[in-house]
């Protein structure tokens, strides 16, 4: 099971949470975690943390743990970046651009086990929110915007459309696939090169229909009078008790990470 | 092009941003190398405008990483930025490019975005996401070197995807 990204549905407070609260409580997670990281007992701390979030949303730590380990080779090659391209004045070995340092390794893992947390944090956000939630609790955060012309109405219908023509491109792209292999192209085994060459006869076909399937919709939806004004409904945020403590935690978190940090001192 | 069809097409290749990652998933280390969120992203700035190009290449990374956890959330900021910068410049150079042949202006369009995009990638993250522990030679290998064959990749097949769409008489007068 691939929990990246996924929704988790369980009873929980995070889950029945209001979106637009959520979005930015987990933002000034994000912050905390980020200024946490220059540090060991910053990662412990983050670490804590997270888990304690699982818990209280019922939502299971160890396919997190899988679906990051299908992740190793883009880990292993921030680790890499970060341990050969950092400029250091110690180090190990030197060629032209390339510096290999200690520096560099502590940079590396410093990076992975932040990018590795970070996703965690991501993880739990849309295990307990759906997709059209976090887009109404979006629209409801943007609202503001509206007052100075921004069209955050017409960002949200296109967000909206996406979302609802994301599964459907992905049931075309794996039609195509399928016939593709049908007909023996694509195969997917052989070189690096050739299997990439392969993805071209699948690109190609998956963006003509998405665009075709996209113009029919814009003729059917002009034939029924559809027009994008000011007139649509505004998403309203529910302020509760539970969304009140829970912003209220995320401030302190990200207070005890600055005063840590030294920011304060 | 009217506004709805453009917003139609903004939406599909903002969901495209999400599924064909997924795809390329399948080539060992496919999305490094062949970057496939770039290509929805040019493709919206080239076909629609550059407001639209602008707005898929913030919201489509935000979208996949809210479906598929990918870019994770510390690469999310920059890619929004890099992304966006490609949208915008690609839509602004389409409009600016009068040479008669489409596959010249898309070309021409495409190669001054990614440049533009990268320069300002490299920016934001010297100056904000990566302050002091950026380096010219990390921006060198990581925008041009690794992603190499993704760069290929977006110039030979744009201007292919622009003419199918182009034949199949989807595009607008302006960009064809």
């Amino acid at each position: 099971m691939n929990l990246l990204g996924a929704y988790h549905p369980a009873v929980s407070m995070l889950h029945s949470l209001d979106p637009a609260y959520k979005i930015i409580s987990f933002s000034l997670l994000f912050v905390a975690v980020v200024i946490f990281s220059s540090s060991i007992a910053g990662y412990f701390i983050s670490a804590l943390i997270i888990l304690f979030l699982f818990y209280v949303a019922h939502v299971p730590v160890h396919p997190v743990l899988k679906s990051l380990w299908r992740f190793r080779a883009f880990f292993l090659t921030i680790f890499l970046m970060n341990s050969f391209f950092q400029p250091s004045e110690t180090p190990i070995f030197s060629f032209y651009f390339i510096t290999f340092s200690f520096y560099g390794i502590a940079m590396g893992i410093r990076m992975v086990m932040c990018v590795a947390i970070l996703t965690s944090l991501s993880a739990l956000l849309t295990a307990t929110t759906t997709p059209i939630a976090i887009t109404k609790g979006l629209n409801a955060l943007l609202h503001p915007l509206s007052y100075l012309h921004i069209p955050v109405n017409q960002a949200a219908e296109i967000i909206s459309m996406a979302l609802c023509l994301i599964p459907l491109i992905a049931k075309e792209s794996e039609d195509i696939v399928m016939s593709a292999k049908a007909r023996g192209l694509g195969s997917g085994s052989g070189k690096l090169k050739d299997r990439a060459l392969s993805m071209a006869p699948l690109v190609i076909p998956l963006f003509v229909q998405s665009f075709r399937r996209a113009d029919e919709m814009a003729m059917a939806m002009e034939a029924r009078g559809y027009s994008d004004g000011p007139h649509r409904r505004r998403m309203r945020i529910k302020t509760g008790s539970a969304e009140i403590l829970v912003l209220l935690i995320s401030i302190l978190i990200l207070l005890i990470s600055i005063f840590m940090k030294g920011v304060f001192v | 092009m009217n506004i709805l069809k453009k917003s139609l097409f903004t939406a599909v290749c903002i969901a495209l941003c999400t599924v064909l990652p997924m795809a390329f998933h399948a080539i060992p280390n496919g999305g490094i190398l062949f970057s496939p969120m770039h290509l929805p992203v040019l493709l919206c700035g080239v076909i629609t405008s550059w407001p639209f190009g602008l707005f898929c290449g913030i919201v489509g990374p935000l979208l996949s990483f809210l479906f598929t956890g990918m870019p994770g959330a510390p690469m999310l900021p920059q890619m929004m930025v890099e992304l966006g910068s490609y949208g915008f410049m690609a839509g602004l150079m389409i409009r600016i490019m009068r040479t008669k042949s489409l596959s010249a202006n898309v070309l021409v369009s495409l190669v001054i975005a990614m440049l533009f995009g990268r320069i300002v990638a490299g920016c934001a993250r010297a100056f904000l996401f990566a302050r002091g522990s950026y380096s010219l030679p990390m921006w060198i290998s990581s925008y041009f070197i690794s992603c190499f064959p993704a760069i290929i990749l977006q110039l030979v097949l744009i201007p292919l995807i622009c003419k199918a769409l182009d034949k199949a008489g989807l595009l607008s007068e302006k960009t064809a």
